[in-house]
């Protein structure tokens, strides 16, 4: 079930949302749960083991954390003096044990579903120069729908509750709803438990101001979804998959396109479920903060897709960098090489880990490795080659508070990031090399491949929308509130506007080909 | 409790004039002329004056290529129309079949029964009938794109439904491209049974006719590439719960001798001029035997019929020359 679709918006949630609305308190939750499981049973039928599976080896982790913890309070006040740090250290092994364990069944399901098949491949391309070397080959396991979002938000809940930041949830059913809450189980936020459950638990009483902006929230993504980004897949579509064909200003339109495209679906993916999510006075954790507007890739990635990057400096760039084998690599640099690289070397060691994964979360392959690599490379090569440039630019941190200055590196930062697209939408390394490539060769075509001119003059427009919204939010405006402190007749031209122009312009019907979520994929 | 009526008011005054915004928009972006109503040239249909078809042919393309009316008007003054447009469902014919029903009341319907089981390869069932309910429901569904169509000279031009079509939505094809499939019809002992929503849309359109004096007459139009024998069962078991009459061209029985090596455009999947011409004939036959329909050559309120008949004649004598000389090619090939 799409979050564009018919069934989702008009049947699924205004069932969901009135059965929800006239239950009592105290069923409500009851209430998310079962739209939760039938969400995800309708769309992936008997793969919701997966999901079930998950947040059983999260519970049951939890539980044995919770219990351990208690234990601990229990037990510790009447143990002898000489018995209670011994008795501390062995409590805290265990429940390292526990933790441990729960992550690595965890990260085993991803792996073994995800992974095995590319894992092998690599494999046998490792072993093919040995003579009578074997070939692995695994068939490609069917994934079931979010699997790396629930799987990663399991993580997250165990290691909460083991480092304390949340208590371990009583109930099964508790972290099976978090865990399957319909919002976020296809293509995230990802979620902490700790801020989402009490919503989920104990929601707010229906209000008409969730239930507008919920709504004006969804309008917005559609908009995103069905105006622009499905527009946009149909030039994308054509140059990326047969880029052969294209070059020059038609393969570099292709790659600016895709970024308007993945930013308009995946940030429009993101209203729809957090408006889907408001309706039931549930706030997911925002993905995007106007990413266009950054000054460098590093801040680009904190304002894209933010949830997965918290995730990932959370829990693993930092306990990576605290790890004792990285402690050690820290000294061996100090006495090796020098202080400076001591301090260095091991978050720049990290931060390579930490973007290749963010790479392979995408997908199993080498381009995806390639794709997080090269913001690696990026920033590295910036922090690099920065003592060099203050040397030859000793006014350049005084440029750097200049607002053409800030302009400049928000171009050179979009720039870069579409590079990266190119990278990350491409069919294969040599195909994104080829592409790369063809950018240098003329193009003497016509621009209008699968569009024409008014298809385009709407992306244009879309596209200016898109980005005055983001300025207008850049600058701190708060436009629904705002709006909705307008006068009525302003208020409901715009919103009739809003709906009239994804019903005219949107992409769907004989003439398009609409394409999936792509972040559904992943 | 007064805050929560306000708020119920509030909320279905807006979604009153937003009702009205899309409906007004929807009005607006219908096609200007009837031409482009509807796939093929079906929508021609209204241009027709009311009251004077007495045959009603609704189907998807099998149907547009493979009946033509005005070859009944010819040989037997019969008036009949071809309704019919690539992947029409079911669904669709319902709906059209009502709005029809306000300009003309057809003596019989002939319904094609490939609609029951062809759908689009990437869509489940229950998002087919969604899409193409809303379609019919909401005409700014239907008609979105034609904003693209509008210039600044037509922007404020009124609409014109009085377009005409001389074959009466019958659209010759005359290429050749034979189909080898051979037996295409034997016996499995399966049924295919009709999807639920078809079913129920099937009887809505039974009862439709009912309630407006027409018969319905089930036919299926020849097509190898995508009938079978299941299929027929199908349909068989639904005309005979319903008392329906049901004539399957692709049976032997009632084959009307289609040569699938030179009477299909497309490897089966269609018929050509040369194809259409004996299955029409064909149901221009029983047509005649089994309804009291009225010859209406010459009669007045007619004329513009007898002119079409003229233009027509010449246009499917040419259609078939054509496509006798495109099927001579495909025998030769064929050796």
């Amino acid at each position: 079930m799409s979050y564009n679709s018919f069934m989702y918006l008009f049947v699924f949630l205004v069932v969901a949302w009135l059965l929800w609305a006239f239950a009592p308190q105290k069923w409500r939750p009851g209430v998310l749960l079962g739209a939760s499981l039938v969400f995800y049973f309708a769309s992936t039928k008997r793969y919701i083991v997966y999901i079930l599976l998950a947040a059983a080896i999260a519970w049951g982790v939890g539980l044995l954390l919770g219990r351990l913890d208690a234990l601990q309070v229990d037990t510790r006040p009447v143990l002898p003096p000489d018995r209670r740090k011994p008795f501390k250290k062995e409590v805290a092994a265990l429940k390292k044990m526990a933790v441990t364990g729960g992550v690595v069944a965890m990260a085993g399901i991803l792996l073994f579903v995800k992974y095995l098949p590319f894992g092998a491949r690599v494999l046998s391309q490792l072993l093919e120069s040995l003579p009578g070397s074997p070939v692995f080959t695994v068939p490609a396991l069917v994934q079931p729908m979010g699997l790396s979002f629930f799987t990663l938000m399991a993580i997250s809940y165990m290691v909460d509750v083991y480092r304390g930041s949340c208590k371990a949830a009583g109930q099964y059913w508790q972290v099976l709803l978090f865990l399957s809450f319909w919002p976020h189980v296809v293509e995230g936020p990802f979620d902490r438990y700790g801020a989402l459950f009490p919503a989920l638990l104990d929601p707010p009483p229906p209000s008409y101001r969730n239930l507008t902006f919920g709504i004006q929230r969804i309008v917005w993504g559609l908009f995103k979804k069905m105006v622009i980004a499905d527009r946009a897949n149909m030039y994308v579509k054509a140059t990326f998959d047969d880029w052969t064909q294209y070059s020059g200003a038609a393969t570099a339109l292709g790659v600016l396109l895709y970024t308007l495209q993945l930013y308009a679906e995946f940030s429009g993916c993101m209203d729809i479920v957090c408006g889907s999510a408001e309706l039931f006075g549930v706030h997911p954790a925002e993905n995007f903060r106007q990413p266009f507007f950054s000054a460098s890739v590093g801040e680009f990635w904190r304002r894209w897709h933010i949830t997965l990057g918290a995730w990932l400096r959370e829990y693993v760039f930092q306990p990576l960098i605290l790890s004792k084998p990285m402690q050690k690599f820290a000294r061996l640099c100090r006495d090796k090489v020098s202080p400076a690289a001591a301090r260095q070397w091991p978050v720049w060691a990290g931060l390579g880990i930490t973007w290749a994964l963010i790479g392979l979360w995408h997908g199993a392959g080498w381009l995806y490795l390639l794709y997080g690599l090269y913001y690696f490379a990026l920033q590295w090569l910036g922090e690099l080659a920065e003592p060099a440039l203050l040397r030859l630019l000793p006014n350049l941190p005084a440029w750097r508070r200049t607002r053409p200055y800030r302009l400049w590196q928000v171009l050179r930062t979009f720039v870069l990031v579409n590079f990266g697209m190119l990278i990350f939408r491409s069919n294969g390394v040599r195909a994104a090399l080829d592409m790369l490539r063809s950018l240098a060769v003329p193009y003497e075509g016509s621009l209008l491949i699968k569009l024409d001119a008014r298809d385009m003059a709407v992306l244009v427009v879309g596209a200016l929308i898109l980005f005055g919204v983001d300025w207008l939010h850049h600058r701190g405006h708060q436009l629904r509130s705002e709006l909705a402190a307008r006068p009525l007749a302003l208020r409901w031209a715009v919103y009739i506007g809003a709906v009239l122009s994804i019903m005219i312009f949107g992409a769907y019907g004989d003439h398009y080909d609409p394409a999936a979520f792509i972040y559904a994929q992943f | 409790m007064r805050s929560c009526i306000k708020h119920i008011l509030h909320v279905t005054a807006f979604l009153l004039v937003l009702a009205m915004a899309v409906f007004l928009a929807g009005h607006y972006l219908m096609p200007h002329s009837n031409r482009y109503l509807s796939g093929y040239t079906a929508g021609g249909i209204l241009g027709e004056d009311f009251d004077t078809i007495d045959v009603l042919v609704m189907g998807d393309s099998n149907a547009a290529q493979g009946i033509s009316p005005m070859q009944w008007y010819c040989d037997s003054g019969i008036t009949g129309y071809t309704y019919a447009s690539g992947w029409l469902s079911v669904y669709n014919i319902y709906y059209r079949l009502r709005s029809i029903y306000e300009e003309q009341t057809p003596k019989v319907v002939v319904l094609c029964t490939d609609v029951v089981y062809s759908r689009m390869g990437n869509e489940t069932e229950l998002q087919a009938a969604i899409g193409d309910i809303t379609d019919e429901l909401i005409p700014l569904v239907r008609f979105h794109d034609n904003w693209k169509d509008l210039t600044w000279d037509n922007l404020l031009e009124e609409h014109d439904y009085s377009w005409r079509d001389t074959n009466k939505g019958f659209t010759p094809i005359t290429d050749v491209a034979a189909s080898m499939r051979g037996d295409y019809m034997y016996d499995d002992g399966t049924r295919e049974p009709i999807p639920l929503l078809v079913r129920l849309y099937l009887d809505r359109i039974v009862s439709l006719c009912e309630d407006h004096g027409s018969q319905l007459l089930l036919i299926t139009v020849p097509a190898s590439s995508s009938w079978n024998l299941a299929r027929h069962n199908g349909i068989q078991a639904f005309a005979e719960e319903n008392d329906l009459p049901y004539l399957d061209y692709n049976m032997a029985d009632l084959s009307p001798d289609i040569d699938w090596k030179t009477d299909t455009p497309d490897g089966g999947s269609h018929l050509n001029v040369l194809g259409a011409q004996k299955l029409t004939a064909a149901l221009g036959s029983y047509l005649s035997e089994h309804y009291a329909l009225e010859d209406h050559r010459g009669q007045p309120g007619f004329e513009s019929w007898d002119r079409d008949a003229e233009t027509y004649t010449q246009t499917i004598t040419d259609a078939a020359a054509r496509n006798r000389e495109a099927a001579d090619y495909q025998l030769t090939v064929l050796g």
